[in-house]
């Protein structure tokens, strides 16, 4: 469903990835941890097609990230660290707007449906999103994810800032997506929230996966005591 | 806001084209008025010399101002659409008119045109500049860019409805026009508004081209400003030095000495020499014999006055040579300037340019020729004025038929708005 071949990439002088190869099966979490630096927004980046890889290639669903940028976007939902969203519409426009340009036609009612599955109260759907806090611009960001259907979630360190019940239900969203069938790829620094909902982990240092576990057979303790091992 | 101060901005232009038009209007219905008048007055006065009455007597010939000049009013506050002229030499009579204050013909008219050509572009900058770069500046980009899978579509879609916004304005402004000023529903009316409207899509297209180079807003700002300024004011202005330079019009001022030399000369010489140039130029006038010795003949003084304008029929000849060189350079600049396209074919269109200029002077010539040959005989011949059927004597008018060429009209506009397509196109291909 997702897969890196021997990616690269290079900013003059400075090696951001270093020949990844990583694949996330149909329903499969994979939780990326490292530092800041370590390279896991730069992967999630080339396989938004935002960055161009120097070398080696990634697929999406099978499909050439490098060859078809704009065609593998079909199947991609990507929900960044901080969520921004235009302020002067609502929250409902707002996830109605980015599901237009998606190519998908929501009734009110389905949108409106759509941000209460996210968790954000129906009164807020019609606020202006320049009042909504973090969390709740994360629950339309979410829903924005959701109502594109994608089949592969790009997730970036996507609970950074929310607080502990907003995590926890992003975490059960996050868990549901893969119960459903869904590849997801999150690059996170909470490696107690990765080894709740991943499948997988992958620990980066300096452009290298240099770990991957299976999350089931490591406690949360366990993997941090790796991870501050191999950072 | 912007669409607002367009739509008022545009609402004042064409004000100030229908009191320009209002204001030529008068003075051309009161100069039928005031002819007849000065006819009557002057044929009682001088009714047994006519050699004497048709010194005095004007003879109006009106350049046809067609609506569309509210619109449009180009050279026309500077070259009166009327003149009057007695039968005497023309050239010093041609330059000798009166026309509006210089200090607003320096600054040109804030007409629709003006509008047009000037503010238009600044609201579609305004429009335009950011559409990439607000949201890579406030971060929506990034979403943009993986929601949707065609970002050029999107950002089309964007144009394409500030292209709407804009059209509708000037749209509603070119029907307020028709509708307040009563300008005909022609086929200049027609290319008029197509030339317009392929100006604003020029600057559209422009637009498109500089964001697609994804400079922040700042950057694309003061690109699209410095294309404006340069396009409005410093190659205009810098051609201009130019054409001035390479011709220079300095035999207006030649052509009016030398008539007037050429005809008060003529005084203090012997008559047979000007009398053999007048017959040669007028065979059929040959009988009316002038005889040296005589102290004033009208034959010899209308004679003396064609002398003055065969003498400085060359210089008047380089002098129209010269605009119209000027003018052909224009037109060729304008096949690279859009901006001067619009200014230069609006005028051709509602008559107010350059080459409607030197096309009334032509049909001017040609009428004040028409009413020699017709006084001449009276004159020469000692009629009385009661022999003349003065009511035949109307404000002449000449009127502009010439028809545009399309091609040369639309050609500059499509090749920059195509070539911009393409250019942003290309960039827009790297879009991710």
């Amino acid at each position: 469903m997702l897969k890196t071949v021997n990616l690269h990439k290079k900013y003059n002088e400075y090696t951001a990835l270093k020949s990844l190869n990583l694949e996330v099966g149909k329903g499969e979490i994979f939780a990326l941890l490292g530092q800041n630096g370590a390279g896991k927004s730069t992967t999630i980046n080339i396989l938004l097609g935002l960055l161009k890889a120097t070398s080696g290639d990634a697929y999406i669903n099978g499909i050439s990230v490098t060859e078809h940028p704009q065609e593998i976007k079909q199947h991609l939902a990507y929900i960044p660290e901080t969520v921004l969203l235009y302020p002067n519409l609502t929250g409902i426009e707002n996830l109605d707007f980015f599901s237009k340009i998606a190519g998908f036609n929501y009734t009110k009612k389905e949108l409106s449906e759509l941000l209460l599955r996210t968790g954000l109260q129906e009164i807020a759907h019609e606020k202006d999103l320049g009042g909504y806090s973090k969390g709740m611009r994360q629950k339309v960001g979410i829903a924005i994810a959701l109502a594109k259907d994608a089949k592969v979630l790009l997730l970036d360190e996507p609970t950074s800032g929310l607080d502990p019940i907003a995590t926890a239900d992003f975490t059960e969203i996050v868990r549901q997506l893969g119960q459903q069938g869904r590849t997801v790829l999150m690059a996170t620094h909470d490696i107690f929230n990765a080894v709740s909902v991943a499948t997988n982990i992958g620990i980066m240092k300096q452009g290298e996966l240099v770990q991957h576990l299976p999350s089931k057979s490591f406690t949360a303790e366990e993997v941090q005591e790796l991870y501050l091992k191999t950072i | 806001m912007a669409l607002l101060l367009l739509w008022l901005a545009g609402t004042v232009g064409i004000y100030t084209g229908k009191k320009f038009l209002e204001r030529n209007e008068d003075i051309i219905t009161k100069s039928a008025s005031y002819q007849q008048q000065s006819i009557t007055k002057n044929v009682a006065l001088h009714q047994d010399n006519m050699g004497l009455l048709l010194y005095y007597l004007k003879f109006n010939f009106v350049n046809e101002t067609p609506k569309l000049a509210a619109l449009n009013i180009g050279m026309r506050d500077l070259n009166p659409s009327i003149q009057g002229v007695t039968i005497r030499n023309l050239e010093e009579q041609k330059h000798n008119s009166d026309f509006y204050n210089p200090a607003n013909a320096a600054a040109g008219n804030f007409d629709f045109s003006f509008v047009l050509v000037f503010l238009f572009p600044l609201v579609i900058i305004a429009f335009c500049y950011n559409l990439i770069s607000e949201d890579q500046e406030k971060g929506t980009w990034k979403l943009l860019s993986v929601q949707s899978g065609n970002l050029r579509r999107l950002i089309d879609a964007k144009i394409m409805i500030r292209v709407l916004a804009v059209s509708v304005i000037y749209l509603i402004l070119l029907l307020t026009a028709v509708v307040w000023v009563g300008i005909p529903l022609d086929s200049h009316l027609f290319i008029f508004t197509g030339i317009g409207w392929l100006y604003l899509v020029f600057w559209f297209a422009l637009c498109r081209w500089i964001i697609s180079f994804q400079g922040s807003s700042a950057q694309n700002a003061l690109s699209l400003v410095v294309c404006w300024v340069a396009m409005n004011f410093i190659i205009p202005m810098s051609a201009n030095l130019i054409f001035q330079k390479i011709y220079p019009v300095k035999e207006g001022l030649e052509a009016q000495i030398a008539q007037r030399e050429g005809y008060h000369n003529k005084w203090d010489e012997a008559k047979a020499p000007t009398m053999q140039k007048f017959y040669e130029a007028y065979p059929q006038f040959s009988k009316y014999k002038v005889d040296e010795n005589v102290s004033s003949s009208y034959v010899w003084y209308y004679a003396m006055q064609h002398a003055g304008d065969m003498e400085a029929a060359v210089a008047a000849k380089v002098y129209d040579q010269q605009l119209k060189y000027r003018n052909d350079a224009a037109t060729y600049l304008g096949y690279i300037l859009p901006n001067i396209q619009t200014q230069l074919m609006g005028s051709k269109e509602a008559k107010t340019g350059m080459e409607n200029y030197l096309a009334y002077g032509e049909a001017l010539q040609k009428f004040h020729e028409s009413q020699r040959l017709f006084f001449y005989p009276f004159i020469f011949s000692e009629q009385q004025a009661g022999m003349v059927d003065w009511s035949k004597q109307t404000v002449k008018v000449f009127n502009d038929s010439r028809k545009s060429d399309l091609f040369q009209l639309l050609l500059p506009y499509l090749f920059f708005i195509t070539l911009l397509l393409i250019l942003s196109n290309q960039k827009f291909k790297k879009l991710c």
